[in-house]
């Protein structure tokens, strides 16, 4: 039996992980690097891992300086596996230069993950939304599409995204892990109505049924292969998927070259 | 040859799967190149009394070369041990026991008479440690999503006492490395099917390998409510030798259930 992964590597293409992260650990990334390789994942857009980082999820901005450097160190040196992805605080004023910075001078693809700092549309986190629409790059913002007892409050939901997405529609702004656990049903419900929004197709959660009604319900375009560090689960979701061979090439690679400019 | 230890059959009354008749459902796994499954039918698991739905599976299944009936049971309900034999007698190869779905404490006297029965009859029984699709845990029910510490603790105690033949299914990684030791004092096979058993680049098979012995992890996929890929790739990359990944993929299954 030959997968479709392993049939686009005889053919010369690569999958493109739109969300991935780098550790700070370099036996992980070692680690990551390899599972990549099985996997035929020939790019990979990373950000540092958000919860390696000291000062919780509302680090200080020298913490986010020095987890951004460790990522251009890894784009350096994977000789042109990996793409940054800049990781921010929304709350640190001067997050916005170095985001600048990252992007212009060090060739990161975009702005993400935005993690749980704060909601997306609070005006310290819509700046980095206005970076992305005048550099063109888009953002990844995490988001949470659960069913229980919500403990976390400045985590993004659904919803959010959508309110951010409706202020910026010129900015690609990718939904993270739909299949990360939770309600996607309705996840996808809310966004289908905002054609600058992305959803990825990371996480850990095994569902069937999740790739193809992202598909039915957003249209091949805006379904976007990521592992979020997972790479069988996610390649296996995509593998199992009933979908036709020229939708699954769209997730695999061609949606994010469009997203990512390349 | 690929063996999934535990897959589900038929309606689920929350969601559709798109494969709910034997034949679709023999047909997605061999897409995923799994020649032989066990099968719980999902009507069981949703019913108060079971009997009737465990009935109208094995008749479903009697043209089936490749699926296997597993019976859901309720130890609450109208369980006793020669219903128990008249299940073997139907064809069924294992019980499958759902507490969050059936509602009851997998630490009760009932469940320690049912797996004394079973021990007896030498049926082997799957516990159903988690309801993996949450989008199922309505909040108008108690809301639970997964069998705790204490209470799986409590059942693998009935296990040692009955010497029952158990496989833990869709546990999660982080309760079965903490009660490592008690899991592996009952003999518990367990499987891969939860989604906190992660593939590389956290390498949870192979984890599990090293707490309990590669003859005792077993693939489930928990297909069609689950993609059957996303376990079979977390085995195939897990870093674990082929010997190990062959039990896993097979031989483990079949050890299980054939004793």
């Amino acid at each position: 039996m030959v997968f479709l992964f392993e049939k686009l590597k005889a053919e010369g293409f690569h999958l493109a992980d739109s969300h991935v992260h780098v550790f700070p650990n370099s036996e992980m990334n070692t680690k990551l690097l390899k599972a990549a390789e099985a996997f035929n994942v020939g790019r990979l857009y990373a950000s540092i891992a958000p919860l390696e980082l000291a000062g919780g999820f509302k680090p200080p901005h020298d913490e986010v300086r020095r987890a951004n450097e460790l990522v251009a160190c890894v784009q350096r040196e994977s000789g042109g596996l990996v793409r940054g992805m800049v990781y921010v605080n929304p709350l640190n004023r001067e997050d916005l230069q170095l985001a600048r910075e990252l992007i212009e001078r060090e060739g990161f693809a975009g702005i993400g993950e935005l993690y749980r700092t704060c909601k997306p549309w609070r005006a310290e986190a819509l700046r980095f939304f206005e970076l992305a629409e005048e550099l063109d790059v888009p953002v990844l913002v995490h988001t949470a599409h659960r069913l229980y007892p919500r403990d976390r409050p400045e985590e993004a939901t659904p919803d959010d995204v959508a309110r951010v997405a409706r202020k910026f529609p010129r900015v690609k702004v990718i939904m993270a892990h739909i299949t990360g656990g939770g309600d996607w049903e309705y996840a996808l419900e809310v966004i289908r109505r905002c054609p600058n929004v992305y959803v990825d197709v990371g996480g850990s959660v095994p569902e069937s049924g999740a790739v193809e009604r992202a598909v039915e319900l957003l249209g091949p375009s805006r379904v976007l292969f990521a592992s979020d560090c997972l790479f069988a689960e996610s390649v296996g979701r995509v593998e199992s998927a009933e979908l036709p061979e020229e939708h699954k090439r769209k997730i695999y690679y061609e949606n994010a070259s469009e997203v990512f400019r390349e | 040859m690929i063996v999934d230890a535990l897959a589900f059959l038929g309606l689920h009354p929350l969601r559709g799967s798109g494969t709910e008749s034997p034949v679709e459902l023999e047909r997605a796994l061999q897409r995923a190149g799994i020649e032989k499954a066990y099968v719980v039918g999902l009507e069981s698991l949703f019913r108060r009394n079971p009997w009737l739905a465990n009935e109208l599976q094995a008749r479903r299944l009697t043209s089936s070369r490749g699926l296997t009936p597993l019976a859901g049971v309720n130890p609450l309900y109208t369980v006793d041990r020669e219903r128990l034999e008249w299940l073997r007698e139907l064809g069924f190869k294992g019980l499958v026991v759902a507490p969050l779905y059936h509602g009851f404490n997998s630490r009760s006297a009932t469940v320690g008479r049912l797996l004394r029965w079973a021990a007896d009859l030498g049926t082997p029984v799957i516990l159903l440690c988690t309801l993996e699709d949450l989008r199922g845990a309505h909040r108008a029910y108690r809301f639970r999503y997964r069998v705790g510490e204490k209470e799986l603790a409590g059942f693998l105690e009935h296990v040692k006492r009955a010497g029952a033949r158990v496989m833990l299914s869709h546990a999660e990684f982080n309760l079965m490395e903490k009660l490592a030791g008690t899991i592996k004092a009952a003999g518990a096979f367990v499987d891969v099917a939860s989604n906190t058993v992660y593939g590389p680049v956290y390498d949870r098979v192979r984890a599990l390998v090293e707490l309990f012995g590669e003859d005792r992890v077993v693939l489930s996929t928990g297909a069609p409510l689950n993609y059957p890929l996303v376990p079979i790739f977390k085995v195939l990359h897990s870093g674990v030798d082929g010997q190990a990944k062959r039990r896993i993929l097979c031989d483990n299954a079949q050890e299980f259930y054939e004793g």
